[in-house]
């Protein structure tokens, strides 16, 4: 009796979970990323968020089971700050956000968007440092931080990216050293270009750098 | 002045009371010996005569019984000793309506009764014979708007006359001027029926003793100086001129006021704007109550007013005061109701307003202040009334209940704090307000459950919690709420079980409004409800799986929504009897079952009737011409519709809204739409109908939406749809029409915005004549027997050259019921990003051209990159020629574009790799060349894009071979270092330059000897050289 009053109440957990699993999910964090953003050309004007999922929305792509898998918003003139909602798109692929004047922190939380291919912010106003949870995007091949006024030191742990093509992080506030592990030691340092115009050895250990695997 | 003032207005007073008391205790003498004159009751019969008396109110005046005394007649007054007839009385009384003590339905009753018990027809002069006459009261009856008659004015006797709100019209006759006793005039009229006017106000000279005059809604707009008129009333106290179209111009102010003891000023509803002319008013020491209500005041809340400190009643309401609320207003001690909503007032509330401690009613709503309401405000115990909705009070609603929990929560009746941007919890302290009446907090953040507490509000008849984010459970104590008519607790996140229990003395509820919620009903299969209510939302609950059966007893049922309600279950015979009633049935998104009877017994007037997403089956059922909108989309009817079509032709339908789509229904379409003028929109997509479409599609000529998508239509498209001009969406894809498309499209349906055409067997050109189409947004024609070119006109699409989007949503329907607005939107199936996909509420943003799948040839035109507003472009699977346009870059709204199996060449242009929304694209199966452009987003797609051309670079495998790279353009924009490449060629030039030169220049440097031998080698190198030119110019000359 007792492990079937124990399975009863597994399955009645079950199914009170279910309401929450058909929930809008995704389009509840994109519409929370739509309150902080603001947005003077109205690109986010059809992120209605009465409907059941946001595929339709534009500048959204969903795959055929109504996830998420593309957020396309480069060059928007989107101002404003990003969430922790953001983690909430798990199937995302393609977070394109550059040239626009997103301020702020990289939420940590882009860390758990498993799927994500590409993560394009450059040329914004990010602040603050990278955060070592991006080391857990393992299907991450390009990151692109450049041009923004990030902090702090590139690190260590994104020497696990291991598909990572693209990582460029010049002109930023960035110092330390360039890692030599994983796929930052894959490429010999004659494939990458560095610009030396940018390169300010005067002040030691800051280092604006910029590296290009030229090998996608 | 203003002790004279007071004097005045106690001797008036003192006067007053003295003829009262010297003639009431006559009044009342039935018995008296004194009988009414001969003379005078043959003018009151004569007057009656002429008058109408559908109720017979005057029964008592009769002509028959020549013996009967005139003085016992219903509203006659005679002197008690001269039997004259002193007084008519004859005022019809209209019912009041007062928000707290008002029962709707009897107010209904009285107000019938009292519209039976209106005189009306002439005013005969048979009056004038009632000399003696000092009182006539024909208020609140209807006249139609006939004059007021002149003879009134010749009635000298006459010292009260009241004429308001009896519907006289026409020019107020000066005539009036001449009743040199009147103490009382009242021509007004606060319900604004009234058709009065004057030319001018001069005759007023004539009434000297005027006390109150009540002009409320004539129109004195003729009348430029109407203060100056005024003015030579002394003995004014009440002055009512509300609705008089009177404006700012008064042409010159007098110098002083003469009627200085006024205690009443109403100057509402009229058009004043500039407060400045007020300042006569700070003359007026007396006032008690003023009145500039619904004007259009400017500017800061009037100085002038500030020592009218007598003040107990101040409306200020529905003006724009822009000030915050001035200091000295605190000050008014006297104050017992003040009204300003609806300004737009500002900054914080002072906490001296817990001096105003007269003050009964407190509106401050609709307004912009701000911050914190002060906790002073639970100093005013005499409130019973507090208003504070439509501001950004950002608080607490706790701290609010906590001010108020002194003195003031014994006495308060209405509580008013909706949309006032409250957050925090409901606490345990609501109880305490016992004679709250009612309670509106709706529209804010309030979070957490209602307290138990709740169900000691006895006096309660209005709670209002609606649009909040109020969870847990709907406390039992819900039931002791015996006075409550009107529940609105609509989209929260309450959940959890109601029971029979919640609504155990709940006897007068009519109004149970708690949709978006997920709460449970849980009641025995037999319940007899406490109540019989109008309006039951419930929508999202769950009473499921069985019908509710109860709702069978609801006999005064208006508006029904148990949508989405897990009902899985046959509709019970009596609910449908039961329907009979029913302005607003929405039994969408359940499981019901069963046929639907006819539904010709719902007779309301423009009913709506959901039943949409169900498991209904069987034949279409017949409905009432009155039924305007009907939705029994997606369920599983079959059968014809030609008999629901033509069912009682000779009527004309009301229906605005047809939705018959996603069903079984087959067969053709009966030519019956004669009768079906209003419809506005018309869906009968998804299903098997088959047949041409008939003529009488024409008579429709309202149509706005006309959808017949994925059915087997056939022939030609009949030439009376020409005359559904109004259209904006003609969706009739994948059916089997055949035919050109027709040219009149372009010039008939000039407001068209979707024209969906696909997946037919059209033949032939696109016709130019559809680029008239300016306000066209998608235009899909793919998967027709098209040929010939694109037409290159297509830049005349100018909804889809721009992004600005003025137009609100493609609204099918919006219609208010009662508690809330219903709103249907337009829809559309849309392949855009590779995907079918269904837009509603934001299709007016959705601007896209689908031309794939038939036979174009030619290039793409140029023009086409005028179209910068477009989402979507699609023209795969043609036989295209020539290069992608070239600036394609500037068309930046493009998210998907195909152009998949064509015959395009040349180079991917550059500028492709601008399009920064650009999420979807297919190049495959042409014949490309040439290195893809490259950018963060071209680089992000898939490589299966580009297959089947002769194409390299990423996101290809192929690696373009060094001849093959241009040097690359990257959008001028970029700052983007990435894509910075290097010429070998150059850097190799440079290397090869700096090598010879220090080859040749580095050992001279460093070896002296080696140095000294090289310019011993030039000297004698330029020696020789000189002797050859030397010789040579020698042997030529």
């Amino acid at each position: 009796m007792a492990p079937l009053s124990l399975f009863s109440v597994f399955v009645t957990f079950l199914l009170s979970l279910t309401p929450a699993l058909s929930t809008n999910s995704e389009g509840n964090a994109l519409h929370a990323l739509r309150r902080r953003l603001s947005d003077p050309t109205n690109v986010l004007q059809s992120w209605d968020p009465t409907l059941v999922n946001p595929c339709t929305w534009f500048h959204v792509t969903c795959d055929s089971n109504n996830h998420v898998i593309r957020l396309d918003l480069g060059n928007s003139n989107v101002s404003g700050a990003l969430g922790p909602e953001l983690g909430e798109l798990k199937h995302l692929q393609y977070l394109e956000l550059y040239r626009n004047e997103i301020g702020g922190k990289i939420p940590e939380e882009l860390g758990s968007l498993k799927n994500l291919v590409s993560m394009d912010l450059y040329e914004n106003k990010f602040e603050g440092e990278i955060p070592k949870s991006l080391a857990k995007l393992k299907s991450l091949r390009f990151l692109r931080l450049n041009n923004n006024k990030l902090a702090g030191s590139i690190p260590r742990e994104l020497t696990s990216l291991s598909n990572l093509k693209v990582f460029d992080v010049s002109n930023n506030n960035l110092c330390g050293t360039i890692p030599v592990d994983g796929p930052f030691a894959t490429f010999p340092m004659e494939r990458y270009l560095l610009p030396f115009s940018s390169l300010t050895l005067s002040s030691v250990n800051i280092l604006p750098f910029y590296l290009h695997f030229m090998d996608y | 002045m203003t002790r004279k003032g007071s004097l005045r207005f106690i001797a008036v007073t003192l006067t007053l009371f003295l003829c009262l008391l010297t003639t009431h205790p006559n009044f009342c003498t039935a018995d008296s010996e004194v009988r009414c004159m001969e003379s005078e009751r043959h003018a009151l019969l004569n007057f009656k005569q002429d008058l109408t008396d559908p109720s017979n109110r005057l029964a008592s005046w009769a002509a028959a019984a020549s013996d009967e005394d005139c003085c016992d007649w219903v509203g006659v007054v005679c002197h008690n000793r001269t039997g004259h007839v002193l007084k008519l009385r004859l005022r019809a009384f209209y019912p009041l309506y007062d928000e707290l003590t008002t029962d709707d339905a009897q107010l209904d009753t009285q107000y019938e009764a009292y519209e039976r018990s209106v005189l009306g027809g002439k005013i005969n002069p048979s009056l004038l014979d009632l000399k003696h006459l000092i009182y006539l009261d024909l208020s609140y009856n209807d006249f139609g708007g006939a004059h007021i008659p002149k003879f009134l004015g010749s009635m000298g006797s006459l010292r009260y006359l009241n004429l308001s709100h009896a519907r006289f019209g026409g020019l107020i006759p000066r005539q009036l001027g001449n009743l040199s006793n009147l103490h009382y005039l009242n021509l007004g009229d606060s319900n604004y029926y009234n058709d009065l006017y004057v030319e001018n106000l001069q005759w007023l000279s004539g009434l000297p003793l005027l006390q109150h005059l009540d002009m409320s809604s004539a129109n004195l707009s003729q009348v430029s100086d109407w203060l100056h008129d005024i003015n030579k009333l002394p003995s004014l106290l009440e002055l009512q001129l509300s609705y008089c179209y009177l404006s700012g111009f008064i042409s010159p102010i007098p110098s002083s006021i003469n009627f200085s003891s006024l205690t009443t000023l109403d100057l509402s509803y009229n058009s004043f704007e500039n407060s400045s002319i007020l300042f006569w008013v700070s003359g007026l020491h007396n006032l008690v109550s003023l009145d500039l209500s619904h004007n259009q005041f400017q500017g800061p809340i009037p100085v002038h007013l500030h020592n009218l400190t007598s003040l107990g009643h101040l409306d200020l309401s529905s003006n724009t005061f822009n000030s915050s609320i001035p200091n000295w207003l605190y000050s008014f001690s006297h104050l017992e109701f003040l009204n300003l909503r609806e300004n737009n007032l500002q900054g914080t509330i002072s906490s001296s307003i817990g001096n105003l401690t007269s003050v009964i009613s407190l509106d401050l709503s609709t307004n912009e202040h701000e911050g914190k309401f002060p906790r002073s405000l639970g100093k005013l115990c005499k409130l019973r009334v507090i208003r504070l909705s439509d501001n950004k009070w950002s608080q607490e609603i706790s701290e609010i209940f906590e001010s108020l929990s002194g003195c003031v929560s014994n006495g308060l009746e209405i509580l008013d704090l909706s949309n006032a941007q409250l957050s925090g919890q409901l606490t345990d302290e609501l109880g305490q307000f016992k004679n709250l009446v009612i309670l509106s907090l709706g529209n804010n953040s309030i979070s957490g459950p209602i307290p138990w507490s709740i169900g000691n509000l006895s006096s309660l008849r209005s709670l209002k919690l609606e649009t909040n984010q109020i969870n847990g459970t709907l406390p039992p104590s819900f039931g002791h709420l015996s006075k409550l008519e009107s529940l609105n607790i609509y989209s929260n996140m309450l959940e959890g079980v109601v029971s029979e229990v919640h609504f155990t003395n709940l006897m007068r509820l009519t109004k149970l409004v708690a949709s978006q919620n997920r709460l449970t009903l849980e009641v025995s299969d037999n319940w007899n409800p406490p109540f019989q209510v109008n309006n039951l939302v419930l929508g999202s609950w769950i009473l499921g799986p069985k019908f509710p059966s109860w709702l069978c007893s609801q006999e005064q049922l208006s508006i029904l929504d148990i949508s989405n309600t897990g009902i899985l279950d046959a509709v019970p015979p009596s609910f449908w009897n039961l329907s009979s009633q029913l302005t607003y049935l929405n039994l969408s998104h359940n499981q019901i079952y069963g046929e639907i009877p006819n539904i010709s017994m719902i007779l309301s007037y423009s009913s709506i009737i959901d039943m949409s997403s169900n498991n209904f089956t069987g034949v279409l059922p017949c409905t009432s011409s009155n039924v305007g909108v009907l939705d029994l989309s997606d369920n599983s009817l079959s059968g014809s519709i030609s008999h629901f079509l033509c069912y009682k032709m000779n009527e004309s339908k009301r229906m605005s809204y047809l939705n018959l789509g996603r069903n079984l229904l087959s067969g053709e379409m009966a030519d019956c739409w004669m009768m079906w003028q209003n419809l506005f929109t018309l869906n009968l997509g998804n299903n098997n109908l088959s047949g041409s479409i008939p003529t009488s599609i024409g008579y429709l000529i309202y149509l706005g939406s006309l959808h017949l998508y994925n059915n087997k239509f056939s022939g030609k498209l009949p030439s009376s749809l020409k005359n559904c001009t109004n259209l904006v969406t003609l969706d009739i894809g994948k059916n089997e029409f055949v035919g050109s498309i027709p040219s009149w499209i372009g010039h008939r349906f000039s407001s068209l915005v979707i024209l969906s055409l696909h997946s037919n067997n059209f033949y032939g050109y696109i016709p130019e004549k559809l680029c008239s189409l300016t306000s066209l947004q998608i235009l899909d024609l793919s998967n027709n027997k098209l040929f010939g070119s694109i037409p290159r006109c297509i830049d005349n699409f100018n909804a889809m050259a721009t992004n600005n989007n003025s137009n609100g949503p493609l609204f099918l329907l919006e219609q208010s019921i009662g508690y809330g607005t219903s709103m249907l939107f337009e829809t559309a199936l849309l392949v855009i990003k590779g995907k079918v996909l269904e837009y509603s509420t934001i299709l007016q943003f959705v601007k896209s051209i689908d031309l794939s799948k038939n036979n174009l040839s030619g290039k793409i035109p140029e023009e086409v990159t005028s179209l910068q507003g477009l989402q979507s472009l699609n023209l795969s699977f043609n036989i295209l020629i020539g290069r992608i346009p070239d600036n394609i870059g500037v068309m930046g709204s493009l998210e998907s574009i195909d152009f998949s199996a064509n015959q395009l060449s040349g180079q991917i242009p550059q500028s492709m790799s601008s399009l920064t929304f650009l999420s979807q694209l297919n190049l495959s199966n042409n014949n490309l060349s040439g290195k893809i452009p490259s950018s963060s987003q071209l680089q992000s797609l898939n490589a299966s894009c580009f297959i089947g051309n002769k194409l390299c670079g990423a996101p290809l495998i192929e690696n373009c071979s060094i001849i093959d790279v241009k040097p690359n353009v990257e959008n001028k924009r970029s700052k983007d270092f990435g894509r910075l490449e290097v010429d070998w060629f150059y850097v190799s030039m440079a290397l090869g330059f700096v090598v010879g030169f220090w080859a040749v220049l580095g050992p001279l440097l460093f070896n002296k000897q080696w140095r000294i031998m090289y310019f011993q080698f030039l000297d004698h190198l330029g020696y020789k050289l000189w002797g050859v030119v030397a010789q040579t110019w020698l042997h030529c000359k």
